[in-house]
């Protein structure tokens, strides 16, 4: 079975630069998945198997924080590798996703190699 | 603090536009007052709250937020509407936050509020407002940032 990336953003163009950047990454990805909002991406989690989830931290509804607290709270989700990507790049902010349990952090803008530095070692350790 | 503020919008604007737009762009010199208007555009707007208080804004004229997004999505233009506004809502916020991260560093936390993304004409030049402008793909967009009159920073 191939691997599969959830991508959480409330922009579409975001999304949709993630999605060049993981195809560039070239990391063996065969399918991204899209949600809008944390609230999105548990809906969808809940259909289907995923293997890492890319997310934003300001989204409405849900944010990337209460998404990644859901998701370290969860049994069936506890070990799913969680990248957050967003404009917040102070020092606090970092700290505080990865004392949630963030497996990476990225900051906007980024490019597909920062990508591939940060979610292939996940990717690796979790397949 | 003016020169401070003009060098994190140019460094901001110039990284996001190199990784995440893929065009290049000129800054102009900064200066605080005697800007053009530039007429109807999109307007995207942040209001900025804790260890200084203002708004900061990313105005683009209608055939460059167009062309930005035909360019991030990889699409032939024109670009739909609602793409136009996100594509341009969300290369401002990257703008505003990294302008917002650089002030941070010298000056303590700095919250950025929901950014509102807008078709509106150039309300023109405010006070206390440092305005850079640039030059892309023939035609110009500007950020600024405008603190409040009581900003007791901004003539260090």
């Amino acid at each position: 079975m191939g691997t599969t990336i959830l991508v959480v953003d409330d922009s579409s163009t975001v999304r949709k630069i993630i999605q060049r950047c993981l195809r560039q990454a070239e990391l063996g990805i065969s399918e991204v998945c899209e949600a809008g909002n944390g609230r999105e991406a548990l809906e969808l989690l809940g259909q289907r198997r995923v293997d890492a989830v890319l997310s934003d931290i300001n989204m409405p509804q849900m944010d990337g924080i209460q998404l990644l607290t859901a998701l370290r709270g969860s049994q069936q989700w506890n070990h799913l590798p969680v990248l957050i990507i967003s404009t917040e790049a102070g020092a606090e902010a970092v700290i505080d996703a990865v004392s949630k349990g963030a497996s990476g952090y990225i900051k906007k803008p980024f490019t597909a190699s920062e990508i591939h530095d940060q979610l292939g070692p996940l990717l690796k350790a979790s397949g | 603090m003016q020169d401070m503020v003009a060098a994190a919008i140019k460094l901001a604007t110039l990284e996001v536009f190199a990784l995440m737009v893929g065009v290049d762009i000129i800054a102009e010199p900064h200066r605080q007052s005697g800007w053009p208007a530039l007429g109807t555009n999109i307007v995207s707007s942040f209001r900025l709250s804790g260890s200084i208080s203002g708004t900061a804004q990313v105005n683009y004229t209608l055939p460059l937020a167009n062309r930005m997004t035909c360019q991030m999505l990889q699409i032939e233009p024109p670009a739909r509407e609602p793409d136009v506004l996100d594509a341009a809502g969300e290369v401002a916020n990257m703008i505003v936050g990294n302008v917002k991260n650089s002030l941070e560093n010298r000056w303590g936390p700095i919250h950025i509020g929901t950014p509102a993304v807008e078709f509106t004409v150039d309300s023109g030049e405010k006070p206390q407002a440092m305005r850079m402008s640039f030059r892309c793909c023939g035609d110009i967009f500007t950020v600024s940032v405008a603190f409040q009159e009581d900003t007791p920073r901004w003539d260090n």
